[in-house]
């Protein structure tokens, strides 16, 4: 933690709104895009947004300031999100997928592939339905194993966030990882016929 | 047993929380490579984030509904209670006055009859018991006289 956020967090403490506020400006994109990419619903996400500030503003004075506020604030959303989940008895994370991408297989997107993918190694242009592929097998995925891959390749958390976030060990985030992203390349493989 | 070891190791290496070994770095490309498919295409799927005063509305809306009503500045408690909602505080207040006025007339009318019995005996040899009850007035004590003869 930095010393402004330092200060920030040291004034939303002691109660000072316009302070929670700059922070949550700060984190809000993440912390919306998170539990967007969970939920698949925008006014879901929204929501659930909201609630996790709320959530955080009503628990802020009692944070230890032990881990980043953001971790303990994506904490507070995952576990809002579970919540919601539990009591709407969705069995699973983003229950109800929509495959945006059906309707258009045209058009492109760069970004750097593997040599195993392409010929380039450096850069190549791939289908939006390559990336409908991978967002599908994504969604294939055991919920804690989309979760943890999310949380690293979207979020770009470290391990250390991550076992904060999640409330579980570094050593099984460093397990559960490994599991997902060999579980990814099964699912491209197996059904959507990719290499990766 | 080693090559998933080694697949670990490759995979820290991939995201920053390990050095790279010369021998793992295929492999560590390749971690890349997915890593950076999955992130082109989860954040190809995210949508532009609707504003924040938006969001941020309906965080204090939400604050707001859920503090306690406070009195308005200038005013007293009592004249903000009812200003905001007069039948839902007076029709309450006066129900449950009227329950304490029927309550407190119905116990004059039943006083609760004491079954307390006062006793007060002394050593005789012999004389006659007196009971004094008046059975049409159940409220009424009843007295037992001990009368010593002679």
């Amino acid at each position: 933690m930095d010393g402004l956020e330092r200060d920030l967090v040291l004034a939303a403490k002691s109660g000072d709104r316009s302070a929670f506020k700059t922070l949550a400006e700060t984190y809000y994109p993440r912390l919306f895009r998170m539990l967007l990419s969970m939920t698949r619903d925008e006014d879901v996400a929204m929501d659930l947004t909201q609630d996790t500030f709320v959530k955080a503003i009503q628990a802020i004075e009692g944070f230890q300031m032990s881990s980043s506020f953001y971790t303990w604030l994506f904490r507070i959303g995952r576990n809002t999100a579970l919540d919601r989940f539990r009591r709407n008895k969705t069995a699973g994370i983003h229950h109800e997928y929509k495959d945006q991408l059906a309707h258009g297989g045209e058009g492109t997107v760069d970004f750097p592939v593997s040599p195993s993918y392409s010929g380039d190694p450096l850069k190549q242009v791939v289908s939006r339905e390559a990336l409908g592929k991978v967002r599908q097998a994504l969604d294939e995925l055991k919920p804690d194993h989309r979760e943890i891959i999310l949380l690293r390749e979207v979020e770009e958390l470290t391990y250390e966030e991550i076992a904060e976030v999640v409330g579980i060990k570094v050593g099984t985030v460093m397990s559960r990882l490994f599991a997902a992203r060999r579980n990814l390349r099964e699912v491209l493989r197996e059904r959507h016929g990719m290499s990766a | 047993m080693f090559e998933k070891q080694r697949l670990k190791r490759a995979m820290k290496a991939a995201d920053g929380e390990a050095p790279v070994k010369g021998a793992d770095r295929a492999e560590v490309e390749r971690v890349k490579a997915m890593s950076d498919l999955v992130k082109t295409a989860a954040r190809a799927d995210l949508q532009e984030v609707p504003p924040f005063d938006a969001m941020w509305s309906g965080v204090e809306r939400q604050l707001n509904q859920a503090r306690p009503p406070l009195a308005e500045e200038g005013e007293g408690w009592w004249q903000t209670l009812l200003g905001r909602n007069p039948i839902g505080v007076l029709a309450p207040a006066g129900a449950m006055l009227l329950a304490m006025v029927l309550g407190a007339l119905w116990f004059l009318q039943h006083p609760v009859a004491s079954n307390q019995c006062f006793v007060d005996s002394y050593d005789v040899e012999s004389g006659a018991v007196l009971i004094d009850q008046d059975f049409d007035d159940p409220q009424r004590p009843t007295v037992i006289w001990y009368v010593e003869e002679g």
